[in-house]
C-alpha cells in the first residue's frame, strides 16, 4: 500500500472537493424555504420535496425510469448472458464479430445514437413509447454487461464445468448447479450496472421520449430548462440518494473497485 | 480383451499432432501411469478417455464397449483435477454428494455414501466446510472422494500430488495406493514425476512425441531402458555410447568380466550402455572400466551423490549409499566399476 504525501493528499482533497462541492450544494439548497434558489441559511423546510411528490409529472416519469431501467438491465443480462458464455468459452468463426458487435456501442457519441433511434423509432411508429426507451438503453448499456459478465466469466475455472460433467451433469445441470451460481456476483453486478447506466442516462433519453413518456433526467432537464426552482433541487437530492444506495448495494455484493478498476478482488 | 483398451488413438489440433497412434491396454484393477515431460500427449489422452476432447481417430473401449460417442456424463469415469477443480460455492459434503445428487440417488443413501467416502479420505469432520476454508491437501483428498463416491468404473488423475508439498506428497502417494488396492478400481495416472510413477503405479507407460515408448513394470523399466529417452527420464542415467567412449573406457575388461557382448551390439546403428548412479562402484585402479577425477560431492543424506570428471567422456554420476563419511574430496582420482548384470544395453537408434 502506497503511503500518501502531503501533495497527493492535497490533490485528492481538491479532487473530492470539486466532485462533492456541487451535490453537497445542491442538497443543500433542496432544504430551503425560499421559493427561489438559496442555501437554507434562513430557514429549513421540505416544501420542496413536498411538492415533488405533489408533481404527478416526477411521480410519472420517474415510474417511467423505473419500468425503463429495470427492463433494460433484465433484458440486457438475458441477452448478454448466452452470447458472453459463447465469446468466453469457445471459439468459433464469428466470433470476433459477434465481440465487435456487441461492443459497437461505446465509442458512437450519445447525441448521434439519439438522432438514429429517433429516426427509425419514428419510422416503425414506436417512437415515444416506453418499448422504444428500453430498447434504446438496451443497446447503449448492453456493451458494459457484456464486459462484466465477461471478466466474470473468463475468470472461471474450466476444469470445474468438466468436474461436474464427469460426475453426470447434463449440459442444462452445469448450468444451472454450478455456472450460475457460480457467476451470480458477476449477474447482479451487471445487472446494477445496467440498471444504474439507464436510470442516468439523459442523451439518448431526450430523443426518444415524448411529452407522455419521459424519464427522470429527462424531465429534470426540461423543469431546469424552462425555469429553475428549488423542486429541481429536491429532485435531484432523491436521484442522488438513490443512486447513493444501490452503489452501496452494488459494492457490498460484488465490489466496486472490481467493477470499475477491472481488478479482480480475492475472495 | 481388457478392460480399458486404448486402440490407434490420434488427436491433433490443426497441424499440430498431439497424441500419434496411441495403444494400451490396462487390465480391471490395473494402476497404469502415463508418464512425460509436457507436451508428449499424456494429458491430451486422458481427456480423451474423460471426453472432454474427441479423437481424431482410434477407439476407446471400456469392458469391451466402445466409449467414443458417449458423452462425458454418462460415462463413469471419475477424474481428480490437478487444481481439485473442487465446487467452490457448495461445502465438502455437497461437492462430493454432486455426482450422487446427478445420479438421483435417495437422500437417506446418498447421505450414507458421502459419509463413508469422507471417512476414507478422514475428513469426515470437515463435511460442512467450504473448500476455500481448507488446505491444499485436504481439497485434494475431497477431489478424490468426490470421484470415488460414485463407484466410477475408471478413475482418472491429472498430476493430483503436484501442487502438494513434499512429505504431503510422499504422504498422499501411500494413502492412494492403499484406497486404490482397497477398492480395486482400475486407474489412470498423468504425471511428469517419475518419482510419483515409480511409486503408484504397476505399470508405467513412458509417452514422447504422441507415442507410448516403453510400457514396463517400474522396476522393469528403470533397470532395463529400452531407449535413451526412457532411460534419463525414468530416473538418472550414465549412457556411455559404446563406439564414441573407447578412449575412455576399457571395454576389454568389461567383456573379459562377462558384461554385455559390447561388440556383438555395435553393429551399424551403434549402442548405448546404461548404468544407474547407484550401480557404480568405488573400487582399485586394476579392476577399474574407468577412471576419473571427483568434480562435485553432494550429500543427500541417504547417500552420497558425486559427480567424476572422466577424461575424453564428460562426466559420470555416482550414488554411494551413506555408510560412513565420504573421504573422496573434490579433486580426489576415483576407479569405477560396475557389476556386469547392472548394465543395461540399448540399441542406439542411428543419430
Amino acid at each position: 500500500m502506497l503511503r500518501n504525501t502531503p501533495l497527493s493528499l492535497a490533490f485528492h482533497t481538491a479532487l473530492v472537493t470539486f466532485v462533492m462541492a456541487p451535490l453537497i450544494t445542491v442538497s443543500l439548497v433542496a432544504f430551503t424555504a425560499e421559493s427561489y434558489l438559496a442555501l437554507p441559511w434562513s430557514g429549513l423546510s421540505l416544501r420542496w420535496f413536498r411538492s415533488v411528490f405533489a408533481d404527478r409529472e416526477f411521480l410519472a416519469s420517474a415510474w417511467v425510469s423505473i419500468q425503463v431501467a429495470v427492463f433494460t438491465a433484465t433484458l440486457g443480462v438475458a441477452l448478454a448472458l448466452p452470447a458472453v458464455l459463447a465469446i468466453g468459452r469457445y471459439q468459433f468463426p464469428g466470433r470476433d464479430a459477434v465481440n465487435a458487435l456487441l461492443l459497437a456501442p461505446i465509442p458512437v457519441p450519445g447525441i448521434v445514437l439519439g438522432v438514429t433511434f429517433l429516426r427509425f423509432m419514428t419510422q416503425i411508429g414506436w417512437n415515444g413509447t416506453v418499448a422504444a426507451m428500453i430498447v434504446c438503453h438496451l443497446i447503449v448499456t448492453i456493451p458494459f454487461v457484456v464486459r462484466i459478465l465477461l471478466a466474470a466469466i473468463v475468470g472461471l475455472d474450466k476444469s470445474i464445468p468438466q468436474a461436474a460433467q464427469s460426475l453426470g451433469a447434463s449440459r442444462l445441470a452445469v448450468f444451472r448447479r454450478i455456472t450460475l451460481p457460480m457467476l451470480a456476483s458477476g449477474i447482479s453486478g451487471a445487472w446494477i450496472m445496467a440498471f444504474l447506466l439507464s436510470f442516468d442516462e439523459l442523451t439518448v433519453a431526450i430523443f426518444v421520449a415524448s411529452t407522455s413518456v419521459k424519464t427522470l433526467p429527462v424531465w429534470l432537464f426540461e423543469k431546469i430548462s424552462w425555469g429553475l426552482d428549488p423542486s429541481a433541487c429536491a429532485a435531484s437530492v432523491l436521484i442522488i440518494a438513490g443512486t447513493f444506495l444501490a452503489m452501496l448495494i452494488l459494492d457490498r455484493i460484488y465490489g466496486l473497485e472490481r467493477l470499475l478498476v477491472g481488478k479482480s478482488a480475492e475472495s | 480383451m481388457a478392460f480399458l483398451e486404448l486402440d490407434g488413438l490420434v488427436k491433433h489440433f490443426s497441424s499440430f499432432v498431439a497424441v500419434d497412434g496411441l495403444s494400451l491396454s490396462v487390465e480391471r484393477g490395473e494402476f497404469v501411469s502415463l508418464l512425460g515431460p509436457s507436451g508428449c500427449g499424456k494429458t491430451t489422452t486422458l481427456h480423451m478417455i474423460a471426453g472432454f476432447q474427441e479423437p481424431s481417430a482410434g477407439s476407446i473401449s471400456v469392458d469391451g464397449v466402445d466409449i467414443v460417442d458417449v458423452p462425458v456424463n454418462k460415462r463413469d469415469i471419475g477424474i481428480v483435477f490437478q487444481n481439485y477443480a473442487l465446487f467452490p460455492h457448495m461445502t465438502v459434503a455437497d461437492n462430493v454428494g454432486f455426482g450422487l445428487d446427478m445420479r438421483r440417488v435417495p437422500k437417506a443413501t446418498r447421505d450414507a455414501r458421502v459419509r463413508r467416502a469422507l471417512e476414507q479420505v478422514h475428513l469426515e469432520t470437515l463435511a460442512g466446510r467450504y473448500p476455500k476454508e481448507l488446505s491444499g491437501g485436504q481439497q485434494q483428498r475431497v477431489a478424490l472422494a468426490r470421484a470415488l463416491v460414485i463407484e466410477p468404473k475408471i478413475l482418472l488423475l491429472d498430476e493430483p500430488l503436484s501442487n502438494l508439498d513434499a512429505k504431503l506428497r510422499e504422504d498422499m502417494q501411500i494413502e492412494l495406493k492403499l484406497l486404490q488396492r482397497e477398492l480395486g478400481i482400475t486407474t489412470i495416472l498423468v504425471t511428469h514425476d517419475q518419482n510419483e510413477a515409480m511409486a503408484l503405479s504397476d505399470r508405467i507407460a513412458v509417452m514422447h512425441g504422441g507415442r507410448i515408448v516403453q510400457l514396463d513394470a517400474p522396476y522393469q523399466g528403470y533397470e532395463r531402458p529400452e531407449t535413451p529417452f526412457v532411460a534419463g527420464f525414468l530416473g538418472k542415467a550414465n549412457l556411455f555410447d559404446i563406439a564414441a567412449s573407447s578412449g575412455a573406457i576399457d571395454w576389454s575388461r568389461i567383456a573379459q568380466s562377462g558384461g554385455p557382448d559390447v561388440s556383438a551390439a555395435l553393429g551399424e546403428r551403434g549402442a548405448l550402455l546404461c548404468v544407474r548412479p547407484e550401480k557404480m562402484a568405488f573400487c582399485g585402479p586394476e579392476e577399474a572400466y574407468l577412471s576419473g577425477v571427483v568434480a562435485t560431492r553432494i550429500f543427500l543424506g541417504a547417500s552420497w551423490l558425486y559427480q567424476i570428471k572422466v577424461a575424453q567422456f564428460g562426466t559420470v554420476l555416482v550414488a554411494e549409499q551413506n555408510r560412513s563419511a565420504s573421504d573422496k574430496v573434490e579433486g580426489s582420482a576415483v576407479h569405477l566399476r560396475w557389476e556386469p548384470g547392472h548394465a543395461a544395453l540399448i540399441p542406439g537408434d542411428g543419430q
